[in-house]
């Protein structure tokens, strides 16, 4: 230890050692190289790995450790954040709706038996007279009126006749369908108020 | 318009060798001037509670706006040949335009009545807007659009060649016109509305009572369904759209010869009965089903929203921007086998004027010249 505190000091006095030249400062003259070559490799008394192995034996869970690269690390903390926010997702999301239950619609009564039925003729003589007037009141009147009123009437009427015939047409293959007789029911009393706002229409020169 | 509507009359009764007697269909004269300018005649009439006005005017404009005032206020615009009558007696306000010979042409009036008070109108080739009354309203024409905003009590509306708007009325509201369509926005009270030819919108309605019908034309209904109310919409070739407005008790009649039918909610029709093909009678229950709802088409189709349905306006407008018009709907859950198909026949051919009843409908009124 005195030897090397020697060599350290170097005799120098500002730590710095300088050799015979100043190009030169290890020299082989320096007492620092000639310890080390002093130095003998003497091999230890006895082998010495048995103890270190059997201390590591003992240490089962030694903690081996690893190394990562910058990628793999933001690979990984994206990974992260992504498995993360679908846990989330799924937590928060509302629970699945449970399908509506379907609404049983009835079906409207069947009528009867088509046998048992009597088919609504419409044959109605008050009516057929009815409408039969307000034609004629309309037919004379229509020189009193606005030629486009006219022609307006005439085609809401035929409109009207159209939704009639279709309805008849329809009775005659359901002639039991409690709808298709109401539906007409309804188209004849709309032709007959359609003619007697027409006739009123008439009388007044349209008003 | 009013210059063209007139040439036009005459040139079509030529057309059709009925050349009306010139003693008995008074010839509508040029339009000889409308609000915007000055009026030949203003004057202003103190009325008292409880007076009702009663104006009879064969062709023109009428505008009725309110105030607070005990008074009405009577501006009118017409020919020299043409003159005012303005008479009060037994609580009644008439106004009347004459002439000086002949028969009236035309005048086009604008008045400020009290809101307390009913106003009645008629003519023949008479356009009217009335609005901010509180009152009854009634109005009678034979060509010409009828727009109505406020009124209550009584709002009647009556044309055979115009379109019929009523908003914001309450009580018992009654449209019919035959050849244009009608549409009843945010009324309060019993609905009826009629035409032959044109479709029907009724929107935002609070009713209990609801008798819409047509023959050729779509009806769309959306407002509330109240507990116990009776809702009536039936057309030959039209479809219907139907809003429940989150109804909770209502029983739905669907009815209908050959059309479809749908809705946004799951429905398991009877045996037999298919959605898309087929005569279809059936009916179906929300809650108690204390409301009734009749529906019924011939030819057209049936669609039922639990919510709100799409007017015709938005239904255009999604097409503009080219999105289909609705959602698809659900169909039913279980849907029975399909019967034996029925071919759907084409309408009855459309007249020009229901198309024209769509393009009015949601526009305010426009003029109307004999």
């Amino acid at each position: 230890m005195t030897q090397i505190a020697q060599i350290g000091d170097g005799g120098g006095g500002n730590g710095r050692r300088r050799g015979p030249a100043e190009d030169d400062p290890l020299g082989h003259d320096d007492p620092l190289l000639q310890a080390i070559e002093a130095l003998a490799d003497a091999p230890p008394e006895r082998s010495l790995w048995p103890g270190i192995e059997s201390r590591m034996a003992r240490r089962p869970g030694a903690a081996r450790s690893f190394t990562f690269t910058l990628p793999q690390l933001a690979m990984a903390a994206t990974l992260t954040i992504a498995v993360s926010a679908g846990v989330s997702w799924l937590a928060m999301r509302p629970a699945p709706a449970t399908p509506e239950a379907a609404i049983r619609a009835v079906a409207e009564p069947t009528d009867a038996v088509q046998g048992d039925v009597q088919r609504a003729t419409f044959a109605d003589a008050a009516y057929d007279a009815a409408v039969a007037d307000l034609e004629q009141v309309l037919q004379e009147g229509r020189d009193t009126l606005d030629p486009q009123t006219v022609m307006v009437l005439e085609r809401n009427l035929a409109a009207i006749d159209e939704a009639i015939r279709q309805s008849r047409a329809a009775l005659d293959a359901d002639p039991a369908n409690t709808y298709l007789n109401s539906h007409l029911a309804d188209a004849r009393r709309r032709k007959l108020e359609l003619l007697r706002q027409a006739a009123l229409l008439s009388n007044a020169g349209e008003m | 318009m009013l210059v063209l509507l007139g040439a036009l009359a005459p040139a079509m009764a030529g057309a059709q060798g009925n050349a009306p007697d010139e003693a008995q269909q008074p010839p509508i004269q040029a339009r000889p001037g409308g609000p915007e300018n000055a009026p030949r005649t203003t004057q202003e009439v103190p009325v008292t509670k409880g007076t009702r006005l009663v104006l009879t005017n064969n062709a023109g404009e009428v505008v009725v706006t309110s105030w607070d005032r005990d008074a009405v206020k009577v501006e009118a615009s017409h020919s020299e040949r043409e003159s005012v009558d303005i008479q009060t007696a037994e609580q009644t306000l008439r106004i009347r335009s004459r002439a000086t010979r002949g028969p009236s042409s035309l005048v086009d009036y604008r008045l400020t009545v009290p809101r307390w008070m009913p106003v009645n109108l008629s003519g023949s080739y008479l356009e009217a807007a009335i609005e901010g009354t509180s009152a009854e309203v009634t109005v009678e024409t034979v060509h010409g659009n009828v727009r109505v905003v406020g009124g209550s009590g009584a709002v009647a509306v009556r044309t055979v060649m115009g379109t019929i708007t009523v908003d914001k009325a309450s009580g018992r509201v009654q449209a019919t016109t035959v050849n244009e369509g009608i549409r009843l926005t945010n009324v309060t009270g019993d609905m009826s509305a009629e035409t032959t030819n044109g479709d029907i919108v009724i929107q935002n309605a609070q009713t209990s009572n609801l008798e819409a019908s047509t023959v050729n034309g779509d009806l769309t209904f959306n407002g509330t369904v109240r507990d116990g109310g009776a809702y009536r919409l039936t057309t030959h070739s039209g479809d219907i759209r139907l809003g429940l407005g989150g109804a909770a008790n209502a029983t739905v009649f669907v009815r209908t010869f050959q059309g479809d039918f749908s809705a946004d909610f799951p429905i398991q029709l009877p045996e037999g009965q298919s959605r898309d093909s087929g005569s279809k009678r059936f009916n179906f229950t929300l809650g108690s089903g204390s409301a009734r709802i009749e529906v019924q088409s011939f030819n057209g189709d049936i669609h039922v929203a639990r919510g709100a349905v799409l007017t015709p306006e938005e239904r255009r407008e999604q097409r503009r921007r080219g999105r289909a018009p609705d959602a698809p709907p659900v169909p039913p859950a279980a849907p029975a086998p399909r019967g034996t198909p029925v071919p759907k026949p084409p309408p009855p051919p459309l007249e020009p004027a229901y198309n024209s009843a769509h393009a009015h409908l949601g526009h305010a009124a426009p003029r109307v010249r004999p």
